[in-house]
């Protein structure tokens, strides 16, 4: 055989780089941890799979005619499949819990504080202030806001600040617990919030979604994609006249688009970009970015408590966030802890879906804030 | 079905409210069935049966009964009523167990007769997709169980009553 046959014949093998070996090892890090681990598996698997797919030696995937590539330039480059994520988000979403207490509203926008005090870390430490702000955004703890402010500020930061987003979400039951308790005293664990239930009106349910898109999109309107989809899902929802519309956005037309972002984002781990100091430094910041989020809810949910004269549970303060809903169970774990019949969880699902609505406002504040196009 | 014991005027009163369909309930009151119908019901804010009234309490009378009970029925005043003494509480000896937010019942783990001891499980109840387990605040004998596997509970209803031994 002559040498050049030989030599295509093994282009692969020839290819292979240390950092495209590497970069395999992570694609099968985060399938590992989405099938055994169940971490976050609906996008931690496609993650990991567009890694390494993307990353396989002279691999025709990311390419420019190659399908991940298309799948990028279809939805992620343009912003289209977060948003579509957000209408199956608010077609799942039951707003209820929220409006029967609407000052949850406060909790929830206490815990977006994470964001910014992230951002003037990472500026401390060296990133430009569009990637400072796309590193904050993690603290929103919302997968789909994440994606969208950070494609839209630094997309070369996309594939670490997606994976780290989604990673540390998947831990939200191991990171929250400990910041819980360290920030409450027993006594305040303690409080009971006994939940009374309001029968709400049709016409509240679906005044709400149309309410929130007019208000923030005047207020914020680079806010107006975000929370506008999140809304219209919810608006269907709640009207009840659409459950195909319903059943559809929030079932298979979620589940496609989430495959293809997964798939997408992976697609930009490709070892230049994603081998570098910075991503480490993302994967720092971004724990810190969930831990300051749930102090600063847990904070201002002690300072509702004492002018509330110790009726509110400050617990609940770390369901301020958006990571629906998990933030709630680990509120209600941590409070049954104490007393078994302590149940915030209501209460906790107030704040969570506040910290829903109130990290997408965030994201468009920054985006604002940046002067983003 | 829900049991209220009311006191007007110094006279004890249950009125049993059985729901037939989800706009129709049989009223037993002093003897009497009616057959009634729910117009409309609306939460007025102090008269929201919650987990809030401690279940020695006297039960309120629910304000969404109020305008649709037919005009024979004794007056029924949603106002405040006078504490109890402790010692002339007909419920003091047994208290319900009520759902702390709706849901739906995903297993029962008592029956009736059953002892139990502070803490244990009584029933599981899903909420908001989290299974949550619902525990005796006491020691105490189940005198009854009011609901089985997958019944779809309100906030307040009451789940199981327990008495003492």
């Amino acid at each position: 055989m002559e040498h050049a046959t030989v030599d295509r014949l093994l282009a692969g093998v020839t290819a292979l780089s240390p950092g495209g070996l590497f970069m395999l090892l992570v694609g099968c890090l985060l399938i590992y941890l989405a099938v055994w681990r169940e971490f976050e598996p609906l996008l931690l698997l496609p993650i990991g799979a567009g890694c390494l797919l993307v990353n396989l030696p002279l691999s025709p995937m990311g390419e420019k005619e190659g399908m991940l590539r298309i799948l990028y330039e279809m939805g992620v480059g343009n912003e289209l499949f977060p948003l579509l994520i957000f209408i199956g988000i608010g077609a799942m979403t039951d707003f209820g819990p929220l409006l029967e207490n609407p000052r949850m509203v406060l909790v929830g926008a206490a815990g977006q504080f994470g964001i910014f005090g992230t951002l003037l870390l990472a500026l401390a430490l060296g990133f430009e202030l569009n990637e400072a702000a796309s590193i904050g955004i993690i603290g929103a703890i919302d997968g789909p806001t994440s994606i969208y402010v950070s494609n839209l500020l630094a997309p070369h930061l996309l594939g670490p600040i997606t994976v780290v987003a989604y990673s540390y979400m998947a831990l939200v039951p191991l990171i929250q617990p400990p910041i819980l308790r360290a920030l409450t005293t027993r006594k305040e664990r303690l409080v009971r919030m006994p939940y009374s239930q309001r029968t709400l009106s049709k016409r509240t349910r679906v005044a709400f979604p149309i309410a929130v898109t007019v208000v923030v999109g005047i207020l914020v309107p680079m806010a107006t994609p975000l929370v506008g989809t999140l809304m219209l899902g919810n608006l269907m929802r709640e009207s009840g006249v659409v459950e195909r519309l319903t059943g559809v956005a929030s079932g298979a037309l979620a589940n496609v688009v989430t495959l293809f972002l997964g798939l997408a984002v992976g697609s930009t781990m490709q070892a230049d970009a994603f081998l570098r100091i910075a991503t480490l430094k993302i994967l720092g910041l971004g724990i810190l970015a969930f831990a300051l989020d749930t102090a600063a809810g847990v904070l201002f949910a002690k300072f509702l408590n004492v002018i509330s004269g110790g009726h509110f549970n400050p617990l609940i303060g770390g369901a301020g966030i958006s990571a629906f809903p998990m933030a709630a169970r680990v509120v209600n774990k941590v409070g049954l802890e104490e007393d078994f019949e302590n149940f915030l969880l209501m209460h906790a699902m107030g704040a969570n879906t506040a910290g829903q609505i109130a990290s997408v406002v965030a994201g468009g504040v920054l985006l604002a804030l940046l002067g983003a196009q | 079905m829900r049991r209220y014991t009311i006191e007007v005027g110094g006279k004890v009163h249950t009125v049993d409210v059985q729901e037939t369909a989800a706009d129709r309930f049989q009223v037993h009151i002093g003897g009497r069935a009616l057959e009634v119908r729910l117009a409309a019901a609306r939460d007025v804010a102090e008269a929201v049966i919650s987990p809030e009234i401690a279940p020695q309490d006297p039960p309120q009378v629910p304000a969404g009964l109020r305008p649709v009970a037919p005009e024979s029925l004794p007056p029924l005043r949603p106002a405040p009523l006078p504490a109890l003494p402790p010692q002339g509480d007909p419920l003091e000896a047994s208290s319900e167990v009520r759902a702390p937010m709706p849901g739906t019942v995903v297993s029962v783990e008592v029956a009736a007769g059953d002892h139990v001891e502070h803490g244990q499980p009584l029933l599981k109840l899903d909420a908001m997709k989290m299974t949550n387990t619902i525990c005796a605040p006491r020691a105490g004998v189940v005198d009854e169980v009011h609901v089985a596997a997958g019944a779809s509970v309100r906030t307040g209803q009451p789940l199981v009553t327990l008495v003492e031994d």
